[in-house]
């Protein structure tokens, strides 16, 4: 590496440093008033740069400001506008939190809210208060809020170690990271001390009693520096970024393995700290090594590797039976540089195989920082946590001794026979079994045991354990150490197999799932599947949610779980998809709903929502489970975006063609409407004319071609306006009963004037039924169907209309008697814009098309043929429905 | 005919209300003109309208609630203009109190007969008890039809239809006020009694006589109306 190499800003970095300003800049900015305890002035330094921002014609609204009843403070307080606390009630008692919902509609331009660090009453939407905070910047609103450092997350040890107090509230760093402005309110522990004895600081009603131990000027001071040096490595942070990102010649990564132990979190903590001081990527690391856990183990192990992610590290989670070589395994594909552990306890396995720390230290190239963890030696009771939990079960070892007691008898019923050394390859099989079904411990047992009831009841002198002969001796202590390897080799072998059944489950599982993407053309058919396979993995029940536009969801089963019914469940889904992040049962926001929502978000968008219902809500997933669920939504959600993009290119083909056919249209209307629109505006000069204007005899043929063009206008204009309403899907039939003579008289009469060139026939029995269709739309097909022949046919030409029954139709017919209509345009006449050419024009061709799609509409057919003895005829179909029934006055 | 009625003509297109003066000036009535719906109750209020022609879309105020300004305080036969397709709104209108409608586009000829139709209806001459149309001859107290001096039997349904028809002559009557009137509230929804009753009806009588043809006309979706 040459020394420029040393200065140029790595790439990664400076998209990195890219990507977090640009973050800042989309959503709100956070500035933070970081004090070393109460009582510093940090509401009163936060209040007074809001008045600065008001005095700058800033929109300042108080979310959550605690005055303590201090004067001073609230006096500050008057200008500014607060939005009054929510209440929440949990056990029947009342309490009032921040009112997040009416904060954001208000959406002010800052919003100042005290105490980062407060837990939120359980009911209300997070469970702590920098979650409300983070919503609110997510929705560009800019916060000022205060915060003391023992709530710091990687402070928390510091704070613990020098002040001796627990701290149970804290906030995690990747949200402190999000502050733009880290304020720092000092004050000198003396002003301090002194200000609590004038009575100025208020201490909670709880804390009051902790107070004469906390405020203690060695304590204060410790505090102090604390505080201090967490805003000097802030603001050191800050310069390195500035600086051009060149200050950090070495690429840095941490290695962090974390099991279910409670030390674990210490681990991570410090871990955290480290790699922030040293601007390092950090990874936590769990190794199921597939010893069985407990509930309680289970849901520590859910809450180390969540606080580790909260944390902001990346989290691994591998299978292997090694830590060792897990470690090494992954600490190799990442590139870590160093990795962290607690030191090891010293007991008896420590001292028996080799210790972590050498197989780490020999086997793998990382540096190794051991931790130093006093907690965990005074607590001599602590269980002890590695890869072996002892007596974490009874049962197993309750086996292996009735095992041995088994071999036993029956090697003392075979002893007659056979020699005490083959009784010995009896017990070596039994402890070999006890390797496939056991866990180390009840495997070391039976080992022992065996090699004791071998010396005891067989290896002469009998039922003592003194072995007399030295050949004798060595055989025992060689069988118990042949016995202990063989057990735990077999426990190993057996055990690897097991995990990798199960790693073979989980990934035919997945596997099994995404088929189903590519078999299933239809989304909802598709979804479905998924979900059946999941429910079958995952226990449960699942359920996608996804948003239809506006206030509209849709979900994938047909009928929704009674759960998805409640309106506090949808509200809790309505939250994940619009803030894109997780939430209900064993997160921490919402967390007190029933199921657990984890959004689908496929190239940074949220398609919808995965909710999942558990059988037993007591019992976490898994981390394994949970990988593979979040694997799992991943894919929902790219299925989901590729089906848009998919419908997307659907409805780009649709405009395509429909643009195609509203050219067609064009190019038909313009042409038939210009025609009357010109005859009409030539007739309108005509009548202008001087000599025409004073003679009515030259005036009358202008007013009469003037009114028939208005009229053939009107026709084709309401032609058009009907088929744009017919194809538009919105029309709905207004069906009524009616008589065919009445229609076919109301038709008559609506052509009556054009009808008189004609000869009509009506044909129509006196016993027909009753029509069951929208009156109106009906009659238009009869017209349309009537002025067709009578503008295709010669003047004087008879027109025959007549009405049958036929079976359970209803069949009326014109038939005309003019020249047909050409063999090969047949089928195309109820085509749109369809005219048969060489027809003389006056039509839009779209009367008939009218009429085959009202007959339609009503499940009947139309047809049209030519007559054998010439003239073409239309038949229209309807069915007959049930006659109606009179009701007799 | 009364001459010289006022009529107030509620449209906000100019080239209507420019083709309606124009007509009805040039037949003798004394017209107004009001662009809006507010100007047109203002009009209507103060200048007492024999006949009020209201265009059903205008831009301040739907033609309904000009309508019901109107009902308020006012008697006066209200003609609505429609465009096609809009049936729920023309019943709902005729049903709100106004005495007719006209479908744009409309002749003048057919402007003229409403008009008439609704003056004749505004001097009312509901309280004769014998109607004569051509060969047709009522007699309401005896519940007796003739045509061309020939009694034609009708049931009580036919004839109390019948009657309901002829008392609002020349002008439509929805489905829903034939149907409460003959049958009762109840059967309001029973449009197929109408569509049964009112074929007999025409059987008897239209077909008795050509003279006849058409006097019973259709309004599709709608209602009925007598044609006189």
């Amino acid at each position: 590496m040459t020394d420029n190499d040393a200065i140029r800003p790595d790439p990664d970095e400076l998209l990195k440093s890219l990507k977090k300003a640009q973050e800042r800049e989309k959503g709100g900015k956070l500035k933070i008033f970081l004090g070393m305890s109460a009582g510093v002035g940090k509401t009163y330094a936060m209040l007074e740069a809001a008045h600065v921002l008001i005095k700058d014609g800033s929109d300042v609204v108080a979310g959550i400001i605690e005055t303590h009843g201090r004067i001073e403070t609230q006096k500050l307080l008057e200008n500014i506008p607060v939005i009054p606390r929510i209440a929440v009630f949990y056990r029947d008692k009342e309490f009032a939190e921040l009112d997040i919902d009416t904060l954001l509609k208000r959406k002010p331009e800052f919003a100042l809210v005290d105490e980062l660090a407060h837990t939120n009453i359980p009911g209300s939407r997070h469970e702590k208060r920098w979650q409300d905070i983070v919503e609110l910047l997510d929705h560009g609103i800019n916060v000022y809020a205060t915060l003391n450092v023992q709530h710091v997350e990687s402070r928390k040890e510091d704070v613990e170690l020098a002040t001796g107090i627990a701290i149970y509230e804290t906030v995690p760093d990747s949200m402190i990271e999000r502050a733009e402005q880290i304020e720092l309110v000092d004050i000198p522990p003396e002003t301090l001390l002194e200000r609590l004895a004038d009575g100025k600081v208020y201490l909670g009603e709880k804390a009051a009693q902790a107070a004469d131990n906390f405020f203690r000027q060695d304590k204060l001071t410790a505090l102090r520096e604390i505080a201090l040096r967490f805003a000097g490595d802030v603001v050191g942070n800050e310069l390195r970024g500035l600086a051009g990102q060149a200050a950090r010649p070495v690429h840095e990564k941490l290695l962090v393995a974390v099991s279910h132990s409670p030390h674990s979190r210490r681990l991570i903590r410090a871990a955290r700290k480290m790699a922030f001081a040293a601007e390092a990527d950090w990874i936590t690391l769990h190794v199921d090594t597939g010893i069985t856990l407990s509930q309680d183990d289970k849901n520590r192990l859910s809450e180390n590797i969540e606080l580790a992610r909260s944390l902001g590290a990346a989290i691994i989670t591998t299978t292997d039976s090694d830590l060792v070589s897990a470690i090494a395994r992954i600490g190799k594909q990442h590139g870590v540089t160093k990795l962290l552990m607690g030191r090891p306890n010293h007991n008896f396995f420590s001292k028996l195989c080799p210790s972590l720390l050498d197989r780490l230290l020999k086997e793998t190239d990382i540096d190794v920082q051991v931790l130093y963890d006093e907690s965990a030696r005074a607590d001599s009771k602590e269980r002890f946590y590695l890869p072996f939990s002892f007596l974490a079960d009874k049962r197993p070892y309750q086996s292996a001794l009735v095992l041995i007691g088994v071999i036993t008898v029956v090697g003392a019923m075979l002893a007659p026979a056979v020699s005490y050394q083959s009784v010995g390859f009896l017990y070596l099989l039994a402890v070999l079994g006890a390797g496939a079904f056991f866990t180390v411990g009840p495997i070391l047992l039976s080992a022992a045991l065996s090699a004791l009831a071998w010396d005891f009841f067989f290896i002469p002198p009998k039922y003592t354990f003194a072995i007399t002969r030295p050949e004798d001796m060595l055989m025992c202590l060689t069988y118990l150490l042949v016995a202990a390897i063989t057990g735990l080799l077999s426990h190993r072998i057996i055990g690897n197999q097991q995990l990798l059944r199960s790693k073979e489950k989980s990934s035919e599982a997945m596997l099994d799932i995404l088929a189903q993407f590519a078999f299933q053309s239809k989304r909802k058919e598709c979804l479905q599947t998924v979900m059946d396979k999941m429910r079958g993995f995952f226990g449960g029940s699942f359920e996608v949610i996804f948003a239809k536009g506006g206030q509209d969801f849709e979900t994938t089963t047909a009928a929704p779980y009674r759960w998805m019914s409640d309106a506090r469940e949808w509200a809790v889904a309505k939250w994940v998809l619009d803030n894109g992040k997780e939430a209900g049962w064993s997160t921490d926001t919402l967390s007190a709903s029933q199921a657990l929502y984890i959004p689908l978000i496929a190239y940074g968008k949220v398609t919808g929502v995965l909710a999942y219902m558990p059988n037993n809500p007591g019992i976490m997933l898994g981390e394994e489970a949970k990988s593979l669920m979040l694997a799992l939504c991943g894919q929902i959600a790219f299925y989901f975006k590729q089906e848009l993009y998919r419908e997307q290119a659907q409805s780009a083909e649709e405009l395509k063609r429909s643009e195609k056919l509203y050219q067609t249209i064009l190019n038909s209307i313009s042409h038939e409407i210009k025609t009357p629109i010109t005859a009409i505006i030539g007739l309108v000069s005509a009548l202008e004319d001087d000599k025409i204007a004073v003679d009515p005899q030259a005036r009358k043929p202008i007013l009469h071609e003037l009114s028939e063009a208005a009229d053939r206008l009107n026709r084709e204009v309401t032609n058009i306006l009907d088929m744009s309403r017919l194809s538009s899907g919105l029309l709905s039939l207004k069906k009524e009963w009616f008589d065919v003579r009445e229609l076919t008289e109301a038709c008559m009469s609506k052509l009556s004037q054009r009808l008189d060139t004609h000869k009509l026939e009506l044909h129509i029995p006196d016993k027909l039924p009753f029509l069951h269709a929208d009156y109106a739309l009906m009659e238009q097909v009869l017209v349309n169907i009537l002025s067709n022949a009578l503008n295709y046919t010669q003047s004087g030409s008879r027109i025959e209309l007549s009405a049958a029954q036929e079976g359970e139709r209803l069949v009326i017919r014109v038939a005309d008697s003019g020249q047909g209509i050409p063999q090969e345009y047949l089928g195309k006449v109820f085509d749109r814009f369809f005219r048969v050419p060489g027809t003389p024009t006056g039509g839009t061709g779209l009367g008939l098309a009218i009429a085959k799609t009202v007959v339609e509409l009503h499940n009947g057919s139309i047809a049209a043929i030519n007559r054998p003895d010439g003239g073409a005829e239309f038949s229209i179909t309807l069915p007959v429905e049930p006659q109606p029934n009179l009701e007799n006055k | 005919m009364r001459t010289g009625a006022k009529i107030l003509v509620i449209d906000d297109e100019k080239s209507i209300r420019r083709f309606i003066d124009a007509s009805l000036t040039a037949k003798g009535y004394e017209v107004l003109l009001a662009k809006t719906g507010q100007e047109g109750i203002k009009t209507a209020s103060e200048s007492h309208p024999d006949v009020v022609i209201l265009d059903l879309n205008l831009p301040d105020k739907g033609g309904l609630d000009v309508l019901k300004e109107i009902r308020k305080f006012s008697r006066v036969p209200v003609i609505v203009l429609t465009v096609k397709n809009a049936d729920a709104d023309k019943e709902l209108l005729l049903d709100s109190g106004a005495d007719d409608y006209l479908v744009k586009p409309f002749s003048l000829t057919e402007l003229l007969a409403r008009i008439r139709v609704a003056l004749r209806h505004s001097v009312n001459l509901q309280d004769d008890t014998t109607f004569k149309h051509g060969p047709l001859e009522i007699d309401f107290g005896k519940r007796k039809v003739w045509i061309a001096e020939e009694e034609v039997h009708l049931t009580a349904t036919e004839f109390d239809l019948l009657k309901a028809l002829v008392s609002h002559a020349g002008k439509i009557v929805t489905q829903s006020h034939l149907l409460s009137e003959v049958w009762g509230p109840h059967a309001i929804e029973q449009s197929h009694y109408l569509r049964i009753y009112v074929s007999q009806l025409r059987r008897k009588l239209e077909d008795k006589d050509p003279g006849l043809r058409g006097f019973i006309i259709t309004d599709p979706g709608v209602g009925y109306r007598i044609q006189i």
